[in-house]
């Protein structure tokens, strides 16, 4: 399966071919072991980079968390052909980097949008970020307002890149 | 004014200080009430308190900044006090003011001490007429006073909001162009947050420490100074490590730094705890301002000086003079944990607390009011834990802080536990370079451990895979954590 780090906005392609103990796992199409030990309390002993470290995952909604000793780390999974929810390339999807509030959105649905224009602003803890085109775009659908709260990862916006030739990277 | 012993006390607060202050409150017997927003029902300090009230929405201009609902819940609660943690009311000469006119004691300063030290204009005439050096500036700040300051000292150039203060409505800068349009913006973003335009101009120090003396004052006019901590590491012109003593300052300019905060105090005619603040530079120390409450980082004194702050600010505040403070002894630590993505320019972040472990040991404390189940929510700062560490010297106290942040897990919520850990273990760190620039240099460096990143993508893959199975078994759709169903291997056989 394919997973996007949030932070970073790293992808990782894993298959889990023995859920443990040890893990047995390709990672970017790397052989790779992982040993465990479940813990009474739902967490598990795992051997990282030559020390022993609690660990604790667990989805909620479409975020997967993770945390490895005081490291955090919060996964989507990309989804693939299956059902509802997927997201080719041809309809990138814009979304709430952080937990918060929107405060301003500056195109509307159908506007055509050239690289670098700012799309909608953010506000969470009194800092505003704003979110731009990173290529020229048709504004597809808007499903949030100015006002509405929203989680990270909400859809924010749904665009289609006018020049086909250049997919937007995925952010 | 109401004084005399204190029978039930309101905190007009939440999260971590208002768990705290419930603490010594319950410790001393006096009867606790909490107040809570919408958004707080479920808190930790909402059932810790022996009463609690609702005084309004989740947004905090209508319930913890809420006066009015805030001394209603203090009345019919049948409260004689009202401490006011910090942040939110707590440096507010107007809530002071109504909480003694309501026949209740707060448990701060007096109003006109909160007004003193809450004008940054006012506060730095007066540490000029006393004698404390401040950093050179002006007290105004028109185009053509700005022009002549950048003139005389060169850019870069601080302005700021005389209203301001704790590292807001500061604005740098850094070339003659800039300085109009600047000083147009920093008047309205002052009018619009402290409802007060005034500004004035400081030369920018490039890389000062940052120090500062706690105070206790009593109404019979004394001043008694707790030591001094070094609060250089922020982000964002906030704190994120505070420590006692400061390795960085000669014996000398400690003495010469509390003595100016004493008589600076004195001078205002302080009561109760607070901080008179300081930027060093090489051999230089300035005043910044006054801090009229209870710092954030004050437990790292209270570890030195072994002593309860909030008992002490309860006991002025209900008429007993001052003590002189025991010879303060070994090292503090603290070091702050915030609802933050360290990897994203320090990105407010928010979320369920799905597990939870706090750190535990010798030397070792831990305040903070998560719970396993809470949501953390962006309503409010994001402080969510600090963890403060004591050792014999600087060095114990900084390994112990390492192993303790080692030990500190939170699922759920993006924090900065481990950023923590990387400055705490750093070279720099450990010799003691700091200054007020040294965690956006740090940062720049600074990548979460690949190890666990790569050990983390395939813990997300096995949850991922446990959730999608569970889903195809009806049965069971509690979400559940992948231990729990790995620790059996039957599980997959079953499904």
């Amino acid at each position: 399966m394919k997973l996007r780090e949030l932070s970073s906005g790293r992808q990782f392609d894993v298959e889990v071919e023995h859920p443990g103990p040890p893990i047995k796992a390709t990672l970017d199409g790397a052989a790779l072991s992982l040993a465990t030990r479940a813990q009474p309390d739902g967490a598990t002993i795992i051997e990282c980079g030559g020390r022993r470290l609690r660990a604790f995952a667990a989805r909620r909604g479409d975020a997967i968390f993770v945390s490895v000793g005081p490291s955090t780390f919060t996964f989507a999974a990309i989804a693939a052909s299956r059902g509802a929810g997927r997201h080719s390339l041809a309809t990138p999807i814009l979304t709430a980097p952080m937990p918060g509030k929107v405060l301003k959105i500056m195109v509307a649905e159908g506007d055509e949008v050239e690289a670098g224009r700012a799309l909608i602003t953010m506000e969470a803890m009194k800092m505003e970020t704003t979110l731009s085109a990173e290529g020229p775009a048709r504004i597809k659908r808007i499903p949030v307002s100015a006002g509405q709260m929203v989680d990270a990862g909400a859809v924010l916006m749904e665009l289609s890149p006018i020049d086909s030739a250049k997919p937007q990277s995925d952010r | 004014m109401a004084s005399g012993m204190i029978k039930k006390l309101l905190i007009a607060n939440r999260g971590e200080i208002a768990l705290r202050v419930i603490r010594t409150a319950r410790a001393l017997g006096i009867q606790t009430v909490a107040v809570y927003s919408q958004a707080d029902a479920m808190m930790p300090h909402v059932a810790a308190a022996d009463d609690a009230r609702p005084i309004g929405p989740a947004e905090a201009a209508q319930s913890y900044l809420n006066s009015s609902a805030i001394i209603q819940a203090a009345l019919a609660a049948g409260a004689d006090a009202i401490h006011p943690g910090y942040g939110f009311l707590s440096e507010n000469a107007d809530f002071a003011a109504a909480v003694s006119s309501a026949g209740l004691n707060f448990i701060g300063p007096p109003a006109q001490v909160l007004a003193a030290a809450g004008d940054k204009v006012g506060a730095r005439q007066l540490a000029q007429r006393v004698g404390v050096p401040v950093v050179p500036g002006t007290e105004t700040a028109d185009l053509a006073t700005a022009r002549n300051f950048a003139a005389l000292t060169g850019y870069p150039i601080m302005i700021k909001a005389a209203a301001g203060g704790g590292g807001r409505g500061i604005r740098v800068v850094a070339a003659e162009a800039e300085l109009g349009p600047a000083l147009e913006t920093a008047a309205r973003e002052a009018q619009a947050a402290f409802n007060d335009g005034r500004l004035f101009l400081e030369r920018y120090l490039e890389a000062p420490r940052h120090i500062e003396v706690q105070i206790v004052g009593d109404r019979y006019g004394r001043v008694v100074a707790m030591g001094e901590r070094e609060c250089s590491l922020q982000r964002r012109h906030q704190k994120i490590i505070e420590e006692s003593p400061s390795a960085g300052i000669t014996a000398a300019m400690r003495g010469a730094i509390i003595e100016a905060a004493v008589a600076l105090a004195s001078a205002v005619g302080y009561r109760n705890a607070g901080t008179v603040e300081f930027l060093v530079d090489g051999d230089n120390f300035y005043f910044l301002e006054i801090n009229a409450r209870l710092q954030v980082e004050h437990p790292v004194t209270e570890l030195r000086f072994d002593c309860d702050l909030v008992a002490h600010q309860l006991s002025v505040a209900a008429g007993d003079p001052v003590r002189e403070p025991p010879a303060p002894r070994g090292h503090a630590i603290e070091c702050r944990i915030y609802a933050e993505d360290a990897r994203n320019d320090f990105r407010p972040a928010a979320g369920p607390v799905l597990y939870l472990q706090i750190p535990a040991g010798p030397g070792i404390r831990v305040d903070t009011f998560l719970a396993p189940g809470i949501e953390i929510g962006t309503h409010y700062d994001g402080l969510l834990a600090k963890l403060i560490a004591y050792g014999h010297d600087r060095d114990e106290a900084r390994r112990r802080t390492a192993a303790a942040l080692d030990e500190f897990m939170l699922t759920g919520v993006t924090h900065t536990a481990a950023f923590l850990r990387g400055v705490v273990a750093s070279e720099r760190f450990a010799r003691a370079e700091l200054s007020t620039r040294f965690i956006e240099q740090f940062v720049r460096q600074w990548r979460a451990p690949e190890d666990s990143l790569n050990a983390a993508a395939v813990l997300a893959a096995v949850a991922q895979n446990a959730a999608a199975a569970a889903v195809s078994r009806p049965a069971d759709r509690r979400s559940r954590s992948p231990w729990e169903t790995l620790g059996s291997i039957n599980f997959w056989s079953r499904s």
